[in-house]
């Protein structure tokens, strides 16, 4: 079995076809890390310049109550509403000040100032002073508690959302890029398995040797999972390292948000509630890594299945990806229904969104799911191919 | 014992009936031709033997194993090409005997036999990705896959298929030369009369899935004769087998004695069969050519 097995790594390693995806995985991901710094550059110089959304927002706010009347002629009303939105211009002015005047090591004055923003905000709505819908009550609930974790832990927020630390890459890595980069990858590097055998006769040869079909599949799926996953998870641990070592790798307890029910139920509670806890970006990751393998395993054993019912390795790679696109495309659908949702497994191909609360299944439902799934279809391609004739 | 046992094969596809109630054998050491027309079921019963296609009734068994109880016994000792040859593109010439080579732990040494004995010795032939190989060339790789671990019996489904006159020609040698200095089986089907004539010891005729009649292939130092007995057709196949003039004794499916045996025993094989008190109504020498028995065979009335 051994030497099958090195056998069929040999013929992955050489597939063209293989070679190409992987390299522009590779490039793929570099050219993102490089446009996330160019957009990182260009925040940080329009942040300078232009107002800041809340700046922005509350001079609206005063403008629009201004224009219904003096402010002598004011409500007494509309006078506390507009001292309201007069004070958070005040605290966002001040968060500017430190921000980008008095220099990087004032950024624990801005937190504060972020901190008594947010609370003087959540008042006014509390309180009835304005309705301010740009957020809920829930999440500023959340981005007060960010922020005094910040705080507590004396970690300097990141400038942006574009700023490519190892740990941040990692994480925008798995939560943009994964349901339409990883996934289509594991597709096309899995899905022409044993129909790339149909297309040249070759399975011919392999048919004849003195293994039971069965043990041959099995030894097939295996190494072609083993090589998609090691290949994958080597070119982003290799790009983590070298971006490391460029562009730092960042602080492991980095705040980010995490379902608290994610081990501990099937459905959400944070998904009901909106209400997240915070824990480190390193443990964060260490938490959604198996979902992200588990997911990127179902996605290769559906691409093998498909590529045994194949007649030919153009049939299996576009069934592999418009089914899998399809499903994607359905998800917002599918949602909608949320028993369905839960076994639906393509609503789990976004790793941080499950295990942050965007879904309405936990990360424990989303290993039930996929293991599942994963373990029946492995089976099915078996069965299938024990029993199939090969014309 | 029997390289090759077939008993009772059939296989449909949906309601059509391909393959009906086949019977066959191969002998050690002998060359089966497995002929008929388009579309008769030859690649479907090749394809049975081998396990890629799932038969819905019968039996094979391969140097004594069941195929289907003991696939790996029975494939241990069987090799074999159907339709084009399978090999893999991507990979050089080398690294497709390598494949068979490492897997089923054959010998550098015999490797290299191999190598030579095909006529891909070459070190920048060996070296070029299947994909540039000529048809030639790939037919001669994947025979030297086949021969690399020695089987006991080879299937080769129209081995001549878009090879010139040459290749033709290299081919049969090369078929001749395995089964004289190692003694390998071979079942083979092809098109080509001409070859088939020259190669084999005993043709199988099949039409329409199911096998039609079987003759012994006429060698310079034999006659080949039809016997239609009375009966007691079994018993006579049995006596004669017992003889030494007679190389071969077939019972066909029409209950004729079909007999390959040296020149100048006719005498003795009537005698034989008089001694045992067995009647025979008519004899028959065999003079028509391969091609004549074709036609006689597969020319619709």
């Amino acid at each position: 079995m051994g030497k099958l097995f090195r056998f069929e790594w040999l013929k992955n390693r050489k597939n063209i076809k293989n070679i190409v995806m992987l390299s522009l995985f590779l490039i793929i991901l570099i050219g993102y890390i490089i446009l996330n710094g160019v957009l990182a550059q260009k925040y940080k110089i329009d942040e300078r310049v232009n107002y800041t959304s809340d700046k922005w927002y509350s001079v609206m706010k005063m403008n629009e109550l201004l224009a219904l009347s003096d402010e002598k002629d004011m409500s007494k009303d509309m006078k506390t509403e507009i001292d309201f939105w007069r004070q958070v211009y005040q605290y966002a002015v001040s968060q500017d000040v430190y921000k980008h005047w008095r220099g990087e090591d004032k950024w624990r004055d801005v937190v504060r100032e972020t901190i008594e923003k947010n609370e003087y905000l959540l008042k006014g709505k509390e309180e009835g002073i304005t309705s301010y819908n740009r957020i809920s009550d829930q999440e500023l609930r959340n981005e007060i508690k960010k922020n005094q974790v910040f705080l507590e832990e004396d970690i300097k927020p990141l400038d942006s959302e574009y700023q490519m630390t190892s740990l941040h890459f990692l994480y925008r890595l798995l939560d943009q890029l994964f349901p339409y980069l990883i996934v289509v990858v594991v597709l096309i590097v899995c899905a022409d398995t044993m129909s790339s055998e149909f297309d040249t006769g070759s399975y011919k040869f392999l048919m004849l040797q003195p293994y039971k079909r069965g043990k041959i599949i099995h030894i097939k799926s295996i190494a072609t999972i083993c090589y998609v996953m090691i290949s994958v998870l080597g070119i982003i641990a290799g790009v983590f390292l070298v971006n490391g070592c460029i562009n730092g790798f960042g602080n492991p307890s980095y705040p980010v948000a995490i379902d608290g029910s994610r081990f501990s139920r099937l459905i959400s509670d944070t998904y009901k509630t909106s209400a997240v806890e915070y824990i480190g970006i390193g443990k964060f990751l260490l938490y959604v890594i198996p979902i992200a393998i588990l997911y990127l395993l179902f996605t290769a054993v559906f691409a093998l299945i498909l590529s045994t019912l194949a007649a030919n390795s153009i049939a299996s790679l576009s069934m592999s990806v418009g089914i899998m696109l399809a499903a994607i495309m359905l998800q917002p659908y599918v949602v909608s229904y949320k028993t369905l949702s839960l076994v639906y497994p393509v609503s789990y191909c976004n790793p941080v969104e499950v295990l942050s609360g965007g879904t309405y299944g936990t990360a424990l439902m989303a290993i039930l799911v996929l293991a599942f799934l994963s373990i029946v279809i492995y089976l099915v391609n078996v069965l299938i191919f024990k029993k199939r004739d090969l014309l | 014992m029997n390289t090759l046992e077939i008993k009772n094969l059939s296989k449909s596809f949906g309601k059509t009936r391909i393959i009906k109630d086949v019977s066959l054998h191969v002998s050690e050491g002998e060359i089966v031709a497995f002929v008929g027309p388009n579309g008769a079921g030859k690649t479907t019963t090749l394809k049975m033997i081998t396990n890629l296609i799932w038969p819905d009734s019968g039996s094979i068994t391969i140097a004594g194993y069941d195929l289907f109880k003991q696939r790996e016994m029975a494939l241990a000792n069987m090799a074999g090409i159907i339709e084009n040859p399978g090999l893999y593109t991507n990979l050089t010439g080398l690294e497709n005997l390598q494949f068979i080579q490492k897997l089923r732990g054959v010998s550098k040494a015999r490797l290299q036999e191999v190598i030579e004995l095909i006529g891909l010795n070459d070190k920048e032939k060996l070296h070029r990705k299947v994909r540039r190989y000529s048809l030639g060339m790939k037919q001669r790789l994947a025979l030297g896959m086949c021969l690399l671990t020695k089987p006991k019996f080879l299937i080769l489904d129209e081995p001549t298929n878009g090879l010139d006159p040459t290749g033709v020609i290299e081919l049969r040698q090369l078929i001749e030369k395995m089964v004289k200095e190692e003694n390998v089986s071979v079942l083979f089907s092809s098109h080509m009369l001409g070859e088939v004539e020259k190669l084999a010891d005993r043709i199988v005729y099949i039409k329409e899935g199911s096998i039609i009649t079987e003759r012994i292939q006429q060698k310079e130092d034999s006659n080949i004769y039809n016997i239609h007995l009375e009966n007691q057709e079994e018993k006579a196949a049995q006596i004669l087998r017992k003889l030494s003039c007679c190389k071969q004794v077939e019972l066909q499916v029409d209950g004729i004695l079909h007999i390959e045996a040296e020149v100048g025993n006719l005498n003795l094989i009537l005698k034989t069969l008089g001694e045992n008190a067995i009647t025979i109504i008519d004899i028959e020498k065999e003079k028509q050519s391969l091609e004549d028995i074709y036609r006689s065979i597969f020319t619709e009335d």
